[in-house]
């Protein structure tokens, strides 16, 4: 939670404080299912079920290790008196905001009532509303319990959105078509152009429309996806380094004869333990990226449904279901990141406003994910699902000026690498000259040969292109994206040039977008090359300031 | 290829620098501006060489000091000398019956577009220093993240004139402008 206790969250004028006493809204009516709600009494149950896991079991443990010991006095009865209290204390405060915690929906907001000391009420527009998530967790789903977010996504704050942690699954699917439904009292769409109305028009009303769904041997790429590898490696890192402080510990007084032994043998067979060892590290590292990709996955659905929202539903433990107003959506990325990009992977992404992007516990799936990674061809009709004409065509490179450009800073990096791996070598004394020669000649080709071919990637990244309805552009060389946007959707441009870029007639093209991401670039694309794209991308915008001779 | 390549750029558009300038008083803003800056970025290593060499301690470290205080202050100084009158050159805005257009920075320059259907906000900011100059800042937000567009050194009266057009005309504009 952000704020001190104690102040209304007041934010961008999307939520209003109002003061406490204040009741109903005027004017606000009262029809049916406008009634105030509490949150599903199971949730008081859920919370006791974790305090207990968490406190109350370590806790009995500790006091029996205590009592084995016969140090119960005071020990056990310390730590036993502490695991009461703190479940006391968690499970008093849960009573209290299970009992304070009032919600509602009526025709034109959805308002919460919450706190415990402070009270506050949070009333959010209906038709401010773009995003509702529905999210089980672990502990919730056996209780058939789910934590729904509202948000309205303004400038992306984290403090902008209503939480009710926990109701019943059942309630949290009624919230999701209630919410999300446009009220038909409320200002037709506002900021909705006639194209999206059209678009929405033909989709009212029939069932979900599946426009991708999970293939098992998707799991495959879990392995090298980002955020799995990460934690892949994380954990086995970490592992490695408790087990060296234990051995460390212990190895440095007792064991040091093993340690020796052992150092000996590794040394006399590294042909075989050194692989072995890498072997182990890769194996352990990829079955807990995949586990966790698994986690993340399993049961994958992205729909169309009914009432124009993009839902996606994912999770083998933890469920989550995202759902992403398709009215906001102002384009579609396609994400191909190394290394999947070499076995022919990519994922998909929505460009739309208020998905809370800036957020900071994002997690490891970012909301606008739209799926795993799966075979590019997959992911190329899956965003042309998503976002009708989505097509990504062959681009148009960007001049060769971007290309010296990207090799010029490939060879100041292969020189900066190079003098911080040989100064070392030739100002220690007591290295040979042969030596430092060799290491620093060696540093220079392993710099040179992975910053060049770096450099050639990242400017065959580059790319832009324009159809009917969408602007393309492309860019990245690790984490390239491209990222296809209604050209309706660009809301204004910016370009930047650099001394440099000035004098190479290079630019860099940005797009501006009411989307989380605020703005998409085209790097170094040539200056009149980037400005004729963006004149024709949006008719009538950039004309009366060009200059055509 | 060189000849090829002249021939293309003379067809391609170039942006034409928006209409107005800022106020020549914002040169004079931005001169002390920058002294300020900088006397503030070499005063803690300049205060710390002065206290130390009063002090007759580590001689070497008082040189070491002295020595980046010099290299902050001279370059806060080119800058000084540079910047404001580079900077009054590129600074530039214009709005349309359509559009705000912006040009500002100078070694790194941006030029940036927002029709005013997209308009969301309009205000006028006025530091100490800006007021002393009776100058102030235009700051327009659109829906996107991607930040305002700015015009720095405006007469504060035309600033306000400017705000108060730009909020009339973008309230006519229905819609929450995104």
């Amino acid at each position: 939670m952000k704020g001190v206790i104690g102040m209304d969250d007041t934010v961008n004028g999307a939520l209003h404080a109002v003061p406490t006493g204040a009741g109903a809204h005027p004017g606000a009516g009262a029809p049916a299912g406008s009634e105030w709600r509490r949150l599903s009494p199971l949730t008081v149950r859920v919370s006791l079920l974790a305090v207990a896991l968490f406190f109350v079991l370590p806790g009995l443990a500790g006091a029996g290790v205590t009592a084995f010991f016969g140090v119960f006095w005071p020990w056990g009865a310390l730590i036993l008196s502490a695991a009461a209290l703190l479940t006391l204390s968690i499970g008093g405060g849960e009573v209290f905001r299970y009992r304070l915690t009032r919600y509602r929906v009526t025709e034109e907001r959805m308002e919460m009532r919450s706190g415990v000391i402070a009270r506050t009420h949070r009333s959010l527009p209906r038709d401010r509303i773009r995003t509702v998530d529905v999210a089980a967790s672990l502990w919730a789903r056996p209780f058939g319990l789910c934590r729904v977010t509202v948000g309205s996504g303004q400038s992306g704050d984290p403090g902008d959105e209503l939480k009710l942690d926990l109701v019943t699954a059942e309630e949290g699917r009624r919230l999701r078509r209630e919410l999300l439904r446009r009220s038909p009292g409320a200002p037709a769409a506002a900021g909705a152009r006639p194209g999206d109305a059209a678009d929405d028009a033909g989709q009212a009303g029939g069932e979900p429309v599946v426009l991708a769904a999970l293939a098992p041997r998707w799991f495959r790429y879990g392995a090298l996806s980002w955020g799995p590898m990460a934690l892949g490696y994380g954990a086995l890192a970490a592992l490695v380094g408790i087990a060296a402080q234990i051995i460390g510990d212990f190895a440095s007084s007792l064991f040091v004869p093993i340690g020796m032994g052992l150092y000996d043998f590794v040394m006399s067979a590294a042909l075989v333990t050194v692989p072995s060892v890498l072997l182990g590290v890769v194996a352990f590292g990829t079955s807990v990226a995949l586990a966790v990709h698994i986690e993340a996955w399993w049961g994958y659905r992205l729909t169309r449904e009914p009432d124009g929202t993009l839902l996606v539903k994912r999770g083998l433990l933890n469920l989550s279901s995202v759902s992403i107003e398709e009215r906001r959506l102002r384009g579609v990325e396609l994400c191909e990141y190394l290394p999947l990009r070499w076995f022919g992977a990519a994922s998909v992404a929505a460009i739309a406003s208020g998905l809370g992007e800036n957020e900071q516990n994002k997690g490891l799936v970012a909301k606008r994910t739209l799926s795993p990674d799966m075979p590019r061809a997959e992911a190329v009709r899956t965003a042309g699902d998503v976002l009708p004409g989505a097509g990504f065509p062959e681009l148009a490179r960007h001049p060769r000026a971007a290309l010296r450009r990207r090799l010029f800073r490939a060879a100041a990096a292969t020189v900066l690498l190079t003098a911080a791996v040989g100064a070392p070598l030739w100002l220690v004394p007591a290295v040979p000259a042969d030596v430092a020669a060799g290491g620093t000649a060696a540093a220079a080709a392993v710099s040179a040969l992975l910053s060049a071919p770096y450099a050639v990637g990242a400017y065959r990244g580059l790319g832009h292109g324009l159809d009917r309805r969408l602007l393309y552009l492309r860019g990245g060389m690790a984490a390239r994206s491209t990222v296809a946007l209604k050209r309706e959707a660009v809301i204004g441009w910016t370009v930047t040039r650099s001394p440099l870029q000035r004098r190479a007639g290079l630019s860099t093209l940005g797009a501006t977008v009411a989307a989380d991401s605020g703005v998409h670039k085209a790097r170094d694309i040539g200056h009149g090359q980037g400005l004729a794209l963006a004149d024709e991308a949006v008719p009538g915008l950039l004309a009366p300031f060009l200059i055509r001779d | 290829m060189e000849t090829r390549e002249a021939a293309r750029r003379a067809t391609e558009p170039r942006l034409r620098p928006p209409r107005h300038r800022v106020q020549r008083r914002a040169i004079a803003h931005w001169t002390v501006r920058t002294l300020f800056a900088t006397a503030a970025a070499a005063a803690p290593t300049g205060i710390a060489a002065v206290a130390l060499a009063l002090f007759e301690v580590v001689p070497w470290l008082v040189l070491a000091l002295a020595a980046a205080t010099a290299t902050v202050a001279a370059i806060g100084l080119a800058v000084t000398a540079v910047m404001p009158a580079w900077r009054y050159r590129v600074h530039r805005w214009e709005v349309t019956d359509e559009a705000v257009y912006t040009a500002s920075g100078w070694l790194w320059q941006e030029w940036r577009i927002a029709p005013l259907s997209r308009i969301q906000t309009v205000d006028t900011d006025r530091g100490p220093l800006q007021r002393a100059f009776g100058l102030a800042t235009l700051t327009v937000t659109t829906a996107s993240a991607a930040g305002p567009l700015k015009v720095d050194g405006l007469d504060a009266e035309l600033a306000a004139d400017l705000a108060a057009r730009l909020s009339e005309a973008t309230q006519a504009i229905p819609g929450d402008a995104t």
